[in-house]
């Protein structure tokens, strides 16, 4: 097991009344070169979900491991790419340079601007080294955050609503990239989403969260076979039964 | 060469007011000299290398303090906003002392430090380290929480998370209170080198202002505001330079 | 604190200092405000008088009174320049100030080198006129507020009645011109530049020192009783070198010479300082001179216990 969440619950502590408890025990597997979607409503959790994966947030209760060992900070094996995809590029940073920043603690400034020229030209950005992320539309700069996490060539990936943020043309053109990127490498993602389809299209298994406190309702296999492609697997009779499924079980949540 | 702008014909048109208002009479005291006169007397004391060892004494002092007090407030600054408990511990000096008007302090200064270069350059450096203070903690707190969780999970430790993320995403911020302590700082040497001393441009106003030499003191001020002029000018090329992002992103 | 640290210090070098003349000269710092007084001062650097004393000079100029005798309590300066009424205020609180020599004294008869000056048709002639009017002196309680005072009763007014405000030197002619005061007391060579540019509107009144005290005492150089008493040697050696140039000066009254060198160091234009009264420069202090100015300090509100005279006065200054 790649990922394991054990029992996690997390609660904020509030101004004078009691902790707001926003989980409650989620118990969650991924297993090596899955990609597993995370599926909830908004503001149900997801972003904390994942951050505690990540090592980035402790959990309040229950263990996070990583390849079986309890982690307790950002453990090396894995790489976060942030549903803010403009706050976490470094705007001094030519695109180039914040591809290399994943890497250059590691192997030196000079070694790692050489790495970041195969990362960019697997996301489409080839020659756009020199822009600035500033100078990118919404969709080229995600792509500059993906690429600057495959720079760390990194076993797991988790992915934080990375394509909430932009048009859906674009955000297809996206699925379409990280499907290719996940047949040409050996990916472990973990992604959260709250969009039913980008779920299906991308991921082998689903997790469905319940509204707060939040805890997996049901974990689905998506059973569609790979390679896929973004725009034929919107017609597949399995995606529309799943988003049927899916659709139904959130509103559902929503309503009542 | 470019055409002058209309504020260039601004200065050009009050400069000549000034010069007929005392060529004609109409501010009719001999403590207010026609600007070629005022203007002449800066030529000539320049070209003694009066003028420009005063100003370079001047300069060099300004930045001393500029220096000194720019590095501690960004210091502080950081400290203050990444280090709770250093806020807590000394916070309460610091807005205790930022309220003083530099007049006051100048008395306990030179009890303490002497009237020579130490005490001035201590009062211009006091000038610039507010300013740069307040804007550091303001930037540090600026910083994107995302940008600093990206650095955390790439496995960038503490250290390199300040230098290559805190501190240049709060460098506008510094930039900006840098630019604003400049401004002080120049006027602050000026007052601080009136106080007693032989050197710098401040002692000189003082010396031509007992001689009762009007054109001096005039050249004196008509320096004082070119060379403000000019060191904001050079600042805000440097800042544009230092931090193009910042202004191509249109902050 | 500062002082005594200094004193312990500099006390092994003043036993030693014949020798050491040669190598290092002792730096000695010296508050002056750039008045013609400090004339002698400035001669005896220029002569080379100091330096074969074993004496480094090092003048820091201030714009007012104000600093001189604080720095010196504080340990800033060896020695101050100041006017006496301002150094015996000092003494009458406690601070420990000895004269060290005698830097300017008022002449017998016109030109003084103070004069009160009035816009020409104000009809103000004496100091009855001045009663309930604005009297510009550079500074409250100074000799220069005390000979202005001294000249009101005199000419028949109440010294109480006349407001004082305080306007630095540099601006007095205009304040007076722009009738912002309706009188002002200036000092040289403030007198010769304000009836140099505003001569057509200002004109003179009085005299204050010939009229009320002829040759009264105006401005002296004080140091430290504790220095002095640790450091007498060094201080015998400043004084010889000052007075050396104090006969500098005197030899060349009214020559071109000695207002050449006035216009070194006080930047005063050369023509300015040919119409400009010089004090008289004396070495010493007298007790007699130093009881009649507390006499005239007590008349005018500076009320109060002032110690013996004599006892204010170093051996340098008993000449
Ligand atoms: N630091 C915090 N302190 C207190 N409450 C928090 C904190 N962070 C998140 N929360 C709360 O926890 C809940 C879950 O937040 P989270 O950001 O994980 O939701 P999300 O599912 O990612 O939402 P979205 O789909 O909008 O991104 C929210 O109700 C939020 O108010
Ligand atoms: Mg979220």
């Amino acid at each position: 097991m790649l990922l394991e969440l054990d029992a996690v619950s997390k609660a904020f502590p509030t101004r004078g009344g009691p902790p707001a408890r926003v989980m409650e025990r989620v118990s969650l597997e991924v297993r090596a070169g899955e990609f597993m979607a995370v599926l909830g409503p908004s503001g149900c959790g997801k972003s904390t979900l994942l951050q505690m994966a990540a090592g980035l947030l402790p959990p309040t209760e229950g263990v996070v491991r990583v390849l079986g060992r309890p982690i307790t900070a950002p453990p090396p094996e894995a790489v976060y790419v942030f549903q803010q995809y403009s706050r976490s590029l470094l705007p001094w940073r030519s695109v180039r340079d914040n591809v290399a920043f994943a890497l250059e603690h590691r192997i030196g400034r000079r070694a790692a601007r050489a790495a970041a020229e195969a990362p960019l030209a697997q996301v489409g950005l080839a020659g756009f080294g020199d822009h600035y992320p500033w100078q990118l539309s919404g969709g080229m700069q995600q792509r500059v955050a993906i690429a600057r996490a495959l720079a760390a060539e990194p076993a797991l990936l988790l992915m934080d609503e990375p394509f909430s943020a932009v048009d859906a043309l674009t955000r297809l053109d996206l699925h379409a990239l990280v499907l290719e990127i996940c047949a040409r490498r050996k990916l472990t993602v973990l992604l959260v989403t709250h969009d039913v389809e980008e779920a299906i299209t991308l991921a082998d298994r689903i997790a469905v969260l319940t509204p707060r406190p939040t805890t997996v309702a049901q974990v689905i296999e998506v059973g569609i076979d790979r390679p896929r492609d973004p725009v034929a697997t919107r017609e597949l009779p399995r995606f529309l039964e799943l988003r049927h499924a899916l659709l139904e079980r959130l509103m559902t949540r929503h309503v009542g | 060469m470019r055409a002058p702008t209309s504020g260039t014909w601004l200065v050009l048109g009050l400069l000549a007011l000034w010069e007929a208002s005392a060529r004609f009479g109409w501010v009719d005291s001999p403590n207010w000299p026609p600007v070629t006169e005022v203007l002449r007397a800066l030529w000539q004391d320049s070209v003694t290398g009066e003028l420009p060892a005063r100003v370079g004494g001047s300069l060099y002092r300004m930045a001393a303090g500029l220096l000194a007090g720019g590095a501690a407030g960004v210091a502080v600054g950081l400290a203050f906003a990444l280090v709770p408990l250093t806020a807590r511990l000394f916070g309460l000096v610091v807005e205790a002392v930022r309220p003083i008007p530099i007049p006051a302090v100048i008395p306990p200064l030179v009890l303490f430090l002497g009237l020579d270069d130490p005490m001035k350059i201590t009062v211009v450096a006091l000038t610039v380290f507010f300013p740069v203070l307040t804007n550091t903690m303001q930037g540090v707190r600026a910083v994107e929480a995302e940008a600093l969780a990206m650095g955390r999970t790439f496995g960038i430790g503490p250290w390199r998370r300040a230098a290559c993320i805190v501190l240049p995403s709060c460098l506008p911020y510094t930039l900006a209170g840098l630019r604003v302590a400049l401004g002080l700082a120049l006027v602050v040497t000026v007052v601080a080198e009136m106080i007693a001393g032989e050197q710098g441009v401040g002692s000189y106003l003082v010396l031509m202002q007992f001689a009762g030499r009007a054109p001096e003191m005039y050249a004196t001020v008509l320096l004082l505001a070119g060379l403000g002029y000019a060191l904001n000018r050079g600042f805000v090329a440097l800042e544009h330079r230092a931090i193009h992002w910042w202004f191509a992103m249109g902050r | 604190m500062n002082i005594t640290r200094r004193a312990t210090l500099a006390l092994p070098a003043a036993l030693a200092a014949p020798a050491l003349h040669a190598q290092a000269p002792t730096k000695m710092r010296v508050s002056v405000i750039p008045v013609l007084d400090v004339a002698p001062l400035h001669a005896a650097i220029r002569e080379g008088y100091f330096a074969a004393e074993g004496i480094e000079i090092d003048t820091s100029t201030t714009a007012g009174g104000a600093t001189g005798l604080p720095g010196l309590v504080a340990g800033q300066f060896r020695v101050v320049f100041s006017n006496v009424v301002s150094i015996m205020l000092g003494v009458r609180e406690g601070l420990p100030f000895r004269f060290v020599s005698g830097a300017s004294v008022g002449k017998d008869s016109p030109p003084d080198i103070l004069a009160l000056l009035v816009r020409k048709g104000s009809g103000i002639a004496t100091g009855k006129d001045l009663e309930g009017k604005r009297l510009a002196s550079n500074t409250r309680n100074n000799i220069v507020w005390l000979r202005g005072m001294a000249w009101v009763e005199k000419t028949g007014g109440d010294w109480r009645r006349v407001s004082t405000v305080e306007v630095p030197f540099p601006q007095m002619a205009d304040a007076l011109a722009g009738g912002r005061v309706d009188a002002a007391i200036f000092s040289e060579p403030f007198v010769a530049a304000a009836l140099e540019t505003h001569g057509d509107r200002l004109e003179r009144i009085g005299w204050p020192i010939s009229e009320t005290a002829p040759g009264g005492t105006n401005a002296q150089y004080v140091a430290m009783a504790e220095d002095l008493a640790a450091n007498a040697e060094l201080f015998d050696r400043f004084a010889r070198a000052l007075h050396k140039g104090v006969d500098w000066v005197n030899a060349r009254a009214g020559q071109p010479a000695l207002l050449e060198l006035i216009a070194a160091f006080s930047r005063v234009p050369l023509a300015r300082l040919q119409r400009t009264a010089l004090p008289a420069y004396p070495k010493g202090v007298t007790p007699a001179e130093l009881d009649t100015l507390v006499a005239t300090m007590q008349r005018y509100g500076l009320t109060g216990s002032y110690p013996a005279s004599a006892g204010l006065i170093h051996r340098t200054a008993r000449v």
